[in-house]
């Protein structure tokens, strides 16, 4: 479990420039805006998905309300990072980030989707702290440094804080759960 | 008798310091030093107006002409010496050093607020008689996943309005109180009628915390 977490970080934090993965044989050249936005349209709709299922499964009242707050938050950053791209002329594009995003999930949902109850909760929270970990870094050294056009970067800077919280909040959920 | 004007100004911009104490062989020194060495010579305000003006004829000019500033000008400064005053005088003792420090733009804002939300704020003599314990509309920021500021302090009567400036909803809940959920850029208002510490929570994101002090 923990070692799909690492990779699964790896991969998020770093495919996008270095060739850590086989599968990116060809280096990656820095993500241009239009990947950017597809990548933060990725990132932020995998969490809502996680966010969804969570709501459904779990029996723990704090592990729902933060569940809920993930669908809440994540519809409200992809619904501003989708106006934005409209106001700017900007047609998300594929790349290989967005796509081991979407493919790295899928593994993860199938996964919990076959879990229940405490054992369920915990898997759950803790794919949180990792998954927001992750694109904190990515935020921090891919995203945030290569992306040119300054709403599109303003997006991202404002998006920051509120991953950052989300972190915080899923850690406190951890301890609790670990308790 | 004397151009009352003048003592609003006794070195019109017109007289070169130079020239008036020339003539009267002091050593040129720096304006205010004159001004002291001068009062310590006995000379008169009126001998040096004369001077002034003898100058001035020297030099084709017709007389000493000194400029008042306009009247609006010093209607603007009266004003805004009233809303410093109205503002220290209010919020000297309510805003901890705290909020003082991280240099709170809410507190002048609800100032303002406080002084256009009067009975009929038509002309700045009538803000003037308004009474300085009146309700105040204190403002908190939602922003950044952070009340700011996080701590106020209040008086009973007193309102808070949060202004979401995030992207994402939140709320300030506490016992005795709950927002709900208030959207990107809308807000939510709450008057305090009981003194008393409210600690709140976003209760969408617990991270976040403030507390309203009423007294």
């Amino acid at each position: 479990m923990l070692k799909i977490i690492a990779l699964t970080v790896a991969t998020v934090g770093l495919a996008a420039f270095t060739t850590v993965h086989a599968q990116t044989a060809p280096a990656a050249a820095p993500p241009n805006d239009a990947q950017i936005a597809q990548i933060v349209l990725t990132a932020d709709s995998v969490d809502v998905n996680y966010g969804k299922l969570a709501a459904k499964k779990t029996k723990n009242a704090e592990v729902k309300a933060f569940a809920e707050t993930m669908i809440r938050d994540h519809t409200a950053v992809n619904d501003k990072a989708a106006a934005l791209a409209k106001k700017i002329n900007l047609t998300p594009e594929a790349s290989d980030t967005s796509k081991s995003l979407k493919s790295d999930s899928d593994k993860m949902m199938a996964k919990l989707k076959g879990m229940h109850g405490a054992e369920f909760d915990k898997a759950y929270v803790d794919n949180e702290v990792a998954y927001h970990t992750s694109v904190i870094g990515a935020l921090n050294t891919v995203l945030m440094p290569n992306a040119r056009n300054a709403e599109l970067k303003a997006l991202l800077e404002s998006g920051k804080p509120i991953f950052e919280s989300h972190l915080e909040h899923a850690k406190t959920l951890q301890k609790s759960l670990n308790k | 008798m004397r151009d009352p004007s003048a003592t609003l100004d006794p070195h019109p911009k017109s007289v070169p310091w130079k020239p008036d104490f020339g003539p009267a062989g002091l050593v040129p020194m720096s304006p205010p030093m004159l001004q002291r060495d001068r009062q310590g010579l006995d000379y008169g305000e009126q001998h040096v107006q004369k001077l002034h003006a003898a100058v001035q004829r020297e030099k084709g000019d017709g007389r000493v002409t000194i400029k008042p500033f306009p009247l609006w000008i010093l209607v603007v400064c009266g004003f805004v010496f009233f809303l410093a005053g109205f503002f220290s005088g209010r919020h000297g003792a309510d805003f901890t050093a705290t909020n003082v420090d991280r240099g709170n733009p809410p507190a002048v804002q609800s100032t303002l607020q406080a002084v256009q939300t009067g009975a009929a704020p038509a002309s700045a003599a009538q803000s003037t008689v308004r009474d300085a314990n009146a309700p105040l509309v204190v403002h908190v920021a939602m922003k950044n996943m952070k009340f700011s500021p996080a701590t106020i302090e209040i008086k009973k009567g007193d309102t808070v309005e949060w202004k979401n400036d995030d992207i994402t909803p939140h709320t300030a809940t506490s016992a005795t109180f709950d927002s709900g959920s208030i959207a990107s850029d809308a807000a939510w208002r709450h008057t305090f009628t009981e003194a008393g510490n409210f600690p709140y929570t976003c209760t969408f994101h617990p991270v976040m915390k403030g507390t309203i002090i009423v007294k």
